[in-house]
């Protein structure tokens, strides 16, 4: 099997759908002749033309309101919002039309759209193009999210959230463009379910998206002193945490580690259902390592140290499992 | 398709088929069984009557909250109708939307909203799916004048204008966005001439004369049918309050009686001049929405455990209820 | 200072009520927290009742001999500060002190006799455990982080005791093992196989056997310990999901090799007669028995002797054994400890090299197929030592 990158995998997702489905169209800001701001629909315009590769004008509530008036009448449109920072911009349409119009008319009118979009820290974007805003999306019942984390979910997520009849918002990660990796013949679990990267029996670190590197790189440095099971969530809405609740019951300790805000996050969730779900075997609490609960700023010394990295997880993991302390807490 | 010459006779029997059947809604309300007062009735505004008949089977359209009449213009059945905006399983949406979400995909109708102006881009999408797939249909976009002030109509009469789509824009001008009169909200009132701006072919139309509407009205919607994307006002006024609760007294009487003159159905009788056919109608209207309202009121509520259904599509696991969900965490394992 | 009812605690998890044995604390002496205050015997076994805080017995509500219910009273004690386990009726000097009108607010002796659960720092991984095992967490030091805890402080103090004992064996043939592990406040379960001891039913395959046992297994934690072909039994069971087992005993293991006494499962097969057992039974090297004992034996024996066969027949044809434990053994997520006696003449002791690398091996010389009763108090040790490791693991 051959390499590719996370990029590529996502544009043959999209050609492969496209391809297959002629009522497939993307739409979104520099889609078409610019080949996406991060070039995941190059070429597909000269593919499949401008009536099914849309480039538009900047209306981001506009792009995805039109999706979700296609999608409702047979069409499967991707929209694409560049930056996952402006659902601030697309909220309502997302929110109060598309994650609820199958449920206020009554199951007739699904919404079969994807949101493509991107998000995550890592090239000094600053505050208004660097955020992780899943938690909007995972509060939001009628949406479904998903995030991928490696080049074969890239590939086989897309095209499992093309196929889903209801509206998924895709956020990819902007630092995980050029990661190298094979395309599996076969998704490694089904849609909805997480994937367990890494067995262990000491302690379970559930994460999605581009923490599941950091995560894999701690996990690597800690075994045999401390063997970690790594979760890897890949959809969060609705989120099916059977997997994981069967992991922290062997190991007895959770830790999620997440790169969006800490408050009100994707991990306050997990942690919550941890507690309910697996109280009579914990150890110790369920503890969240996110990003600190601060905009993210542009100095590459104070973004990389506004979110956890390898070494942070790693020594936190180790504090939570052998109780050695890192440095850092004295 | 109704003959030319009983189109006006037409025309008048589902104008006052609305008026009955808002008058209806707020009789339910009185009886305690409407779901809730969040009630807003178009009564004033019937003459849009003759816009929808411009539109075909296939076509599709999305409105605002005040859309009940629009609704049954197209051909909704006001005991289902009622059923919803009671909240009954016998509703169009099962009981789940009500006044202002009811929708029936059947009909062509793809949501009415609580947003002001959430529902108008759905008509550019519904554009893209008539251009893609040459169906032939159009999609119209009903709202009020409060819209007007929304920058997600812009966007989508943009998009419309660019990509040459099938659709219309239609707001229905009552003069009001709840209690502030359009003069409060607009600097400048030319509203077809923003939509000229766009690209889009834009009309005025006066809302007390449903010919009058039907007539300048045609070419527009003829127009959007072969890609011309159209605008139009209607020029109306809202009889009652904002909602069923409201009173309006943020205006005058005196602005109420000149404005109830321009009633689209006394001026549809005194251009028909016909009133033993009028009343004819008149008495089977009554009797239909009496025997609507009826029904509604008798249809069972639905069961609570739908609740969690159609949050996803069937296929998905319904969302867990928070009782089983503390029960698993709470339950004695004996 | 205040007058408390003592209730009998729940000392195992399916024990309703115990009978009372013996009284170490006398009425008028003063005991410390932690202290055995008297013996009673459960369903399973003898334990110990230990005080869970400092005090004086003034009063046994109890005798020797006595049957108490669960939360049944046992004793009026007199004790300091805060009860466990007791419900506490005050004196009516304090009773005065709880009333409204009282001169001293700022005193709530009612909440000074709460139970002082709730602050004892420990993992819900260790109270469920202590929960499931019927262990009580006051008087458990905790290892865990700022003194909390762990399940596996609360399993060190319990994990019940599986024993499995051998073909045309039954529960009486552990003889005085259960005792010695009761006295390691270790609780025992002893399970008959299929068609032995008091268990009717029969099985035709090993297979069928250990999914009949498995289903008899106590919940909590456990060791599990076998004897020749019980220690079969007990290495497939430890490879079950959900057992996950803190340590596994075995006694001269069965499954280990390919030779086995046909003449011992012969003769065992056949005997009928008091004269016939006594003559099977020497191939263990048990020593000399009284007729009365052997007299004793025969009923269990003969009954369901044809069942006793079948399972004979299963696991040993012609003196070459049907089943491999090895795989189990060395897929048992547990420490193992081995012990075999090396004059045994029924399974060959030398088999013990078939063992993973991990086993503890412990040989006993001039001991037969039975090296556990030869050297009874290493087996209890091993048991013990066994979930000692398990810790450390």
């Amino acid at each position: 099997m051959t390499k590719t990158t996370y990029r590529d995998a996502l544009r043959k997702a999209l050609l492969d759908a496209m391809a297959e489905d002629e009522n497939v169209i993307l739409m979104g800001e520099e889609v078409g002749l610019y080949g996406g701001a991060y070039g995941v629909t190059k070429g597909l315009l000269d593919h499949f033309g401008a009536n099914r590769v849309i480039d538009t004008p900047i209306s981001e509530p506009g792009i995805v309101g039109a999706a979700i008036g296609a999608a409702m009448t047979g069409l499967r449109p991707v929209a694409e919002i560049m930056y996952v920072d402006f659902a601030g911009m697309v909220m309502d349409q997302l929110a109060n039309q598309a994650a609820k119009s199958r449920y206020m008319f009554g199951g007739q009118i699904g919404v079969p759209m994807v949101l493509r979009t991107q998000g995550g820290t890592g090239r000094s974007a600053a505050a208004q193009h660097s955020q992780s805003l899943e938690a909007w999306m995972m509060h939001t019942p009628g949406l479904r999210l998903a995030m991928p984390a490696t080049v074969s979910d890239a590939y086989h997520l897309l095209r499992d959230a093309m196929r889903q009849p209801d509206p998924v918002v895709f956020i990819e990660h902007k630092g995980l463009y050029t990661l190298k990796g094979e395309i599996s013949p076969d998704p490694d679990a089904p849609w909805g379910q997480p994937a367990i990267r890494r067995d262990g029996r000491d302690l379970t670190i559930a994460t999605y998206s581009r923490m599941l590197h950091e995560t894999l790189t701690a996990a690597a440095a800690l075994a045999p002193e401390v063997e970690v099971e790594v979760i890897d969530l890949r959809c969060l809405n609705p989120l099916d945490d059977t997997v994981l609740m069967e992991s922290v019951r062997r190991t007895g300790r959770c830790l999620i580690v997440t790169e969006a805000v800490t408050t009100g996050s994707v991990a306050s969730e997990i942690a919550a259902r941890v507690t309910e779900q697996c109280f009579d075997w914990l150890e110790e609490p369920p503890l969240r390592l996110g990003g600190e609960d601060i905009p993210i700023p542009v100095s590459p010394a104070l973004e990389r140290a506004s979110i956890p990295d390898a070494m942070l997880i790693e020594e936190v993991a180790r504090w939570l499992v052998t109780r050695e302390a890192p440095s850092w807490a004295a | 398709m109704t003959l030319a010459n009983d189109a006006p006779l037409s025309r008048y029997r589902t104008m006052r088929r609305i008026r009955t059947f808002e008058e209806r809604v707020g009789e339910l309300f009185l009886k305690g069984e409407s779901a809730g007062s969040m009630l807003h009735l178009s009564i004033g505004e019937e003459a849009v009557v003759g816009l929808t008949d411009h539109m075909k089977t296939g076509d599709t359209f999305t409105t605002h909250h005040r859309g009940h009449g629009i609704f049954l213009a197209r051909g909704a059945d006001p005991m289902r109708m009622l059923a919803e905006i009671a909240g009954r399983e016998a509703g169009y949406c099962r009981g789940k939307g009500g006044s202002m979400h009811i929708a029936d995909r059947g009909l062509g109708h793809l949501g009415a909203n609580a947003i002001v102006g959430g529902g108008i881009p759905h008509i550019v999408g519904a554009g893209i799916t008539a251009r893609n797939t040459a169906n032939q249909a159009i999609s119209v976009a009903f709202f009020g004048d409060g819209a007007m002030s929304q920058g997600i109509l812009y966007e989508a009469m943009n998009m419309a204008a660019l990509w040459k789509l099938p659709v219309v824009f239609c707001c229905i001008n009552n003069q009001y966005g709840m209690g502030t009169r359009v003069d409060r909200s607009a600097g400048k009132q030319a509203f077809p001439a923003r939509a000229e701006a766009f690209g889009l072919n834009a009309v005025r139309a006066d809302g007390a004369d449903v010919e009058t509407v039907h007539n300048d009205t045609q070419a527009v919607m003829e127009g959007a049918r072969d890609g011309h994307p159209g605008f139009v006002e209607i020029d109306a006024y809202r009889f009652h309050g904002h909602a069923r609760m409201d009173k309006s007294p943020y205006r005058t009487p005196e602005e109420e009686a000149a404005g109830r003159d321009r009633d689209p159905l006394i001026m549809a009788r005194t251009t028909l001049d016909d009133e033993a056919a009028l009343n004819t109608i008149d008495a089977e209207v009554t009797e239909e929405m009496d025997a609507a309202m009826a029904g509604a009121i008798a249809a069972p509520v639905p069961a609570t455990d739908t609740m969690f259904q159609d949050v996803y599509d069937p296929t998905t696991p319904a969302p867990q209820p928070q009782r089983a969900r503390l029960a698993s965490v709470l339950e004695e394992l004996n | 200072m205040g007058r408390v009812t003592l209730l009998l605690p729940r000392l195992g998890e399916t024990m309703e009520e115990a009978k009372v044995t013996e009284w170490i604390v006398a009425p008028g002496d003063a005991y410390a927290r932690g202290d055995v205050l008297l013996e009673v015997e459960t369903d399973k076994t003898v334990v110990e009742v230990p005080a869970l805080s400092d005090g004086t017995l003034i009063k046994q509500l109890v005798a020797p001999g006595d049957t108490v219910a669960l939360d049944g009273p046992i004793a009026e004690v007199e004790q300091d500060g805060e009860a466990t386990t007791a419900h506490v009726e005050p004196a009516p000097t304090d009773r005065s002190s709880e009333t409204p009108n009282t001169l001293k607010p700022a005193q709530t002796p009612r909440l000074m006799s709460q139970p002082t659960l709730g602050k004892i720092a420990a993992s819900p991984a260790a109270r469920a455990a202590a929960r499931r095992g019927g262990v009580s967490l006051s008087g458990l030091t905790g290892s865990g982080r700022r003194g909390r805890i762990t399940a596996q402080d609360v399993n060190h103090g319990a994990g019940t005791v599986v024993l499995l004992h051998g073909l045309f064996d039954d529960s009486k043939g552990w003889r005085g093992l259960p005792q010695r592990l009761a006295k390691r406040s270790l609780t025992c379960v002893v399970l008959d196989l299929p068609g032995h001891g008091d268990d009717t039913s029969t099985a035709d395959s090993f297979d069928a056997a250990a999914d009949q046992l498995a289903k008899r297994l106590p919940a909590g934690p456990l060791h599990l310990v076998g004897h020749s072909l019980g220690a079969a039994f007990a290495a497939r069971l430890a490879t079950l999901d959900g057992v996950s087992p803190l340590s596994l005993t075995l006694f001269a293991p069965a499954g280990l090799g390919s030779a086995i006494s046909a003449d011992f499962l012969r003769d065992m097969g056949n005997a009928d007669t008091a004269e016939a057992l006594k003559t099977a039974l020497v191939h263990l090297d048990a020593g000399p028995m009284s007729d009365a004992a052997i007299s004793q034996q025969l009923p269990r024996h003969v009954a369901r002797l044809k069942a006793k066969v079948t399972l004979a027949n299963a696991v040993a044809q012609n003196g070459v054994q049907q089943i491999d434990a090895t795989g189990d053994i060395a897929a048992a997520p547990c420490p193992v400890a081995v012990m075999f006696g090396t004059s045994d003449r029924i399974l060959d002791w030398r088999n013990v090299a078939h063992l993973p690398a991990e086993a503890r091996i412990h040989l006993i010389p001039n001991a037969g197929h039975l090296p556990h009763l030869v050297r009874p108090d290493l087996a209890a040790a091993l048991i013990a030592s066994g979930h000692d490791l398990a810790q450390s693991a």
